[in-house]
């Protein structure tokens, strides 16, 4: 298969106040949202 | 001769890397065919094969293209720096812990001796908290609070009474050595759908010992394995492992370790040097680059050979930061950092820093919860110092091309060794690596891979070119 020239990938997500955004801890989610 | 015809008559804005054009830099990539051409502004880049790459960064259809989109990727990476709300928190009901690991972000008296909150005076918290998420947040909103220590269980009594009192008000999450995760807490946890973070550092005794252990200086691999399997299938688990020169050439194994039992979420975090135990347990940069990556590596192996994918979060969350920056889970990696404006940290006497990484270091408390207003305390100037922490201040962060997939973490960690804020990361040259692995893993088509299922859920595509 050939490969593409190009890639370019990027996406916006908007705030919603349920951002998950610590540092060291990752919240798995337990239930799905 | 010059050719002048060389000189094309299109406006200079479309002629790449002058004037009022954008600069874009060339970066290798982990992947032999492909470079990156990033205009680190606004976190934009694209993957080209490598005898493509002049002609497109010469010609006038990348600077087109991206004029036309740049304002709308400049407005989503400013939003991700400036524009969230705190929705999260960490909070440490008690100082001590049975444990005396010896990298430890909390000074080691503190963990000996320390203050323990009583059971009302954390309901009494979390319902200050809560009433200012309430007053912040959008409607219908649940910030995380992340009990986390020191050994938060300690304070059990107190942990699970406020969790119980104050059950949808936020997303609740544990972060333990499993020494006193006893079935009826696990019981507990599970049936509240608690995030569970299990701390272990090695696939084997010999290897987790090393770093963890009491103060008597035995290990707890056995037991926390014992917890782990036993929490292998709850879908809230995550295992941290803390990157040191004692556990960093053991990292592929002990990715492997963690499949073998089910887990699904790992972060790999590099310890701190914030206090002088975790700076004399600093790996070396060139060997965590390679293990790092080989765990990495390893993962995408056990995926082929399993269909089941275990996610190294910390690596997860720099490929959402190079793909849907406002989707990331975690912000050391960027800057300013979540401390302080994304998250803060509640200690147990109710003082308040930018991140628990500043618990140790009282010259950053902005106040306390039960003295002051937490819009106040989030204003004070020692939040201010962390939340206005910059990477374009910052040299020679200031001219990388992936400054704002690095963020030149953590600022506890640079103010401890460098005496200032003001400092590029002590693990400069891995961040770098991390970003060029990381650029030719979507170059070699493995970006689901190494994600979270449904990760583009609810996101919105930004087609430059």
């Amino acid at each position: 298969m050939q490969s593409p020239k190009v890639i370019q990938i990027r996406y916006t997500c908007k705030p919603d106040g349920n951002q998950v955004g610590l540092s060291h801890y990752l919240m798995a989610e337990a239930t799905k949202k | 001769m010059l050719d002048r015809n060389l000189l094309r008559a299109a406006p200079a804005s479309l002629q790449a890397n002058a004037g009022a054009a954008p600069h874009f830099h060339v970066l290798a990539t982990a992947h032999p065919d492909y470079v990156a051409l990033i205009e680190a502004e606004t976190a934009f880049w694209v993957l080209v094969r490598r005898e493509e790459a002049l002609d497109l960064l010469l010609g006038e259809d990348l600077p087109q293209a991206f004029a036309a989109k740049e304002a709308e990727l400049a407005r989503d990476l400013n939003t991700v720096r400036f524009g969230l709300l705190p929705s999260a928190v960490y909070f440490n009901p008690t100082e001590r812990c049975n444990l005396d690991c010896t990298y430890c972000y909390l000074p080691r008296e503190m963990r000996r001796r320390g203050r323990q909150m009583e059971p009302a005076r954390l309901v009494e918290a979390l319902g200050i908290l809560a009433e200012y998420f309430q007053n912040t947040l959008p409607e219908g909103a649940r910030p995380q609070l992340v009990f986390h220590g020191s050994e938060p269980l300690l304070a059990r009594e107190a942990v699970f009474t406020g969790m119980e009192r104050f059950a949808g008000r936020f997303r609740f999450g544990v972060q333990t050595n499993a020494t006193l995760l006893d079935r009826e807490a696990r019981e507990f946890l599970v049936s509240q759908g608690a995030g569970i973070g299990l701390s272990l550092d090695g696939p084997t005794a010999a290897v987790a010992d090393r770093t963890r252990k009491t103060w008597g200086g035995e290990g707890v691999f056995a037991q926390t394995v014992t917890a782990l399997e036993e929490l292998a299938d709850y879908p809230g688990l995550n295992v941290i492992v803390t990157v040191t020169r004692e556990n960093v050439a053991a990292l592929p194994e002990l990715v492997e370790f963690l499949h073998a039992r089910g887990v699904r979420n790992v972060l790999l975090n590099p310890v701190r040097g914030t206090q002088q135990g975790g700076r004399e347990l600093l790996p070396d940069q060139a060997a965590l680059t390679h293990y790092f990556f080989t765990a990495l590596e390893r993962t995408q192996e056990l995926l082929d050979r399993t269909g089941r994918k275990l996610v190294v979060g910390n690596f997860a969350n720099l490929l959402l930061g190079l793909t849907a920056p406002g989707a990331r889970r975690l912000m050391c990696d960027i800057s300013p950092c979540g401390g302080g404006r994304c998250f803060f940290a509640v200690g147990a006497a109710g003082e308040v820093t930018p991140c628990s990484e500043f618990l140790g270091l009282p010259e950053f408390c902005g106040g306390n919860l039960f003295e002051t207003a937490l819009p106040e305390i989030l204003a004070s100037p020692p939040f201010r110092k962390v939340t206005g922490r910059r990477v374009e201040d910052i040299h020679p962060c200031r001219r990388c091309a992936v400054r704002h997939f690095c963020g030149a973490p953590c600022p506890a960690e640079i103010h401890a060794l460098e005496g200032t804020l003001h400092a590029p990361a002590a693990l400069c040259d891995f961040y770098a690596a991390q970003a060029r692995f990381a650029l030719g893993v979507i170059a070699a088509g493995r970006l689901d891979g190494y994600l979270w299922d449904h990760w583009q859920e609810n996101l919105e595509e930004i087609r430059v070119i």
